[in-house]
Formats: C-alpha cells, sequence, structure tokens
C-alpha cells in the first residue's frame, strides 16, 4: 500500500513538474529575478558613479558586487531543491523564506553600504 | 488548610500544586504488551515486584524534550529579536527612490525583511514536524547566521 504510493510520487516527480508547481515557482522567480536585476544594475551603475566621483573604479566593493549578482540564482536554486520533497504550500513557504533571506542582504547591504 | 499566597510566588509549586500541569504524555515512551509480559515474566522470575524500569527510561525522554522546548524559545526569542532589529534597519535605510517601481520593491523588500525572521521559523518548524530535533533545531540555526540583522548589530 505504503510502497504504491511512493512509487506514483516517484513517477509524478520524475515524469514532469506539476502546472500548480510551475505557476508558484514562476511567481516567485519573478521577484528573485528583480534581485538579480537589481544586483546586475549596481555591477553596471556603482563602478561608473565611482569613476565619475573620480576615486576610480578599482576602490568598487567588487566581492560584494558579484556575490549580489550570484546569490539571488543560488538561493532560488536552493529553495527549489529543498522545497521538491515537499507540499504546494510548502514549496511557497521555502520560497518565500528564501525571498525574505534575499531582501534582508538587500537591505543589510543598503544599511552598511 | 490555606497558605499565605504571598509564599507561594517564591517556591516552584509540586504536583500538590493547584496550577500544576504535567509534561506531555506523549512524550513518554511506549511500552509495547510484549514488553510488558517479558517484564512481569522477568519480575515473576526473579521474585519480587516489578522494577521501576518504566519510569528510568521515561525520565531521560522527558528531560529531552523539555530541553528541546527551552530551546525552541531560546531560539523564538532570538528571531524575535532578529524582527525588532529589521524593523529599526528598514526605518533608518532612506534611500531616494528613481521612480514609482523602485518605491514598490523598497517597501516590498522592507516588508520582506522585517517578516524574514517570522516566515524561517514558522517553515522551519511546520515543515520538519515529523523530522528528528537535530534535523529542526540545525534549520533554525541556519536561519539564525544568515537572517542576522548585520547594520543592527554593527551599530549603524
Amino acid at each position: 500500500m505504503s510502497e504504491n504510493s511512493v512509487t506514483t510520487a516517484e513517477t509524478t516527480a520524475s515524469r514532469g513538474i506539476r502546472p500548480s508547481t510551475l505557476v508558484v515557482a514562476a511567481g516567485f522567480g519573478v521577484i528573485y529575478a528583480y534581485y538579480l536585476w537589481d544586483a546586475i544594475r549596481s555591477l553596471v551603475v556603482l563602478p561608473e558613479l565611482y569613476d565619475s566621483i573620480g576615486v576610480g573604479r578599482e576602490t568598487a566593493p567588487w566581492t560584494l558586487l558579484i556575490a549580489g549578482v550570484i546569490v539571488p540564482p543560488v538561493v532560488y536554486l536552493l529553495a527549489l531543491v529543498v522545497g521538491r520533497r515537499h507540499t504546494l504550500g510548502g514549496k511557497a513557504l521555502i520560497l518565500l523564506a528564501g525571498l525574505g533571506l534575499l531582501a534582508c542582504m538587500s537591505l543589510g547591504l543598503i544599511a552598511l553600504a | 488548610m490555606t497558605r499565605d499566597s504571598d509564599d507561594d510566588g517564591l517556591s516552584w509549586g509540586d504536583e500538590s500544586d493547584p496550577t500544576h500541569v504535567d509534561a506531555r504524555v506523549d512524550a513518554v515512551p511506549r511500552v509495547t504488551a510484549a514488553e510488558r509480559r517479558a517484564r512481569a515474566a522477568a519480575s515473576v522470575a526473579s521474585g519480587g515486584p516489578a522494577a521501576s524500569g518504566g519510569s528510568a527510561t521515561a525520565a531521560p525522554a522527558g528531560a529531552a524534550a523539555s530541553a528541546l522546548l527551552v530551546t525552541l524559545g531560546v531560539l523564538a526569542g532570538v528571531y524575535l529579536l532578529y524582527t525588532v532589529g529589521w524593523v529599526i534597519t528598514a526605518q533608518r535605510v532612506s534611500v531616494v527612490p528613481a521612480d514609482a517601481f523602485d518605491v514598490v520593491m523598497a517597501r516590498l523588500r522592507d516588508g520582506l525583511a522585517i517578516a524574514a525572521p517570522a516566515v524561517w521559523f514558522v517553515t522551519s518548524l511546520l515543515l520538519t514536524r515529523h523530522r528528528k530535533p537535530a534535523v529542526r533545531l540545525l534549520w533554525l540555526a541556519v536561519g539564525v547566521v544568515v537572517l542576522v540583522p548585520l547594520p543592527f548589530v554593527a551599530g549603524i
């Protein structure tokens, strides 16, 4: 009985992602993408700003700028991996928690900068 | 007989205290019928009354459950402090937004950051319901590390 349900769950997982999961992942993905875009914008704009005020782009916080671009997709993928065995609500909660983490990092950077 | 109610506040109540609440019973490991029979047979064989093995094994389990509960309480306090830290950080940050979209996203970011510790705590607890206590504590510990309100801690 329980073996049957396990095999069913496995085949559903291997055959493809359910549409509801896709909608949730895509919906959260848009906001994750915003944080990625925001980081790319900083990566492009900040060195130019440093140049324009005459301090030189070498002094820009390159580590933070590059980390900012890497972190959002990594958190998104981790959230999907951690949530893959959970229900739709569980997946949404995990994606929301990941989004909270990104928001904290973003706010923290702005406050420290 | 009535006791002085002022003195009651100065000591922990025991089982005779009317406000005493017993710990959850299901924290005690269940003794199966087979074990009970085996124990009874052993006591008959040794000629003495049933050994107090049951209560001896129940005590550590109860203590572990209490320790877990206390740890969860402490962690909940830490997460609450983090929430306060992010509220203050969000209030201190003042970036002049370029356009309406930036204003909306800044609001969303502040809201998400303030809610983050609570969301992480609830998510960790809810989704690890059926996991080992170590796993639950691990996820909560991860949250304590990654959600620390650095600007607030650094005093900026």
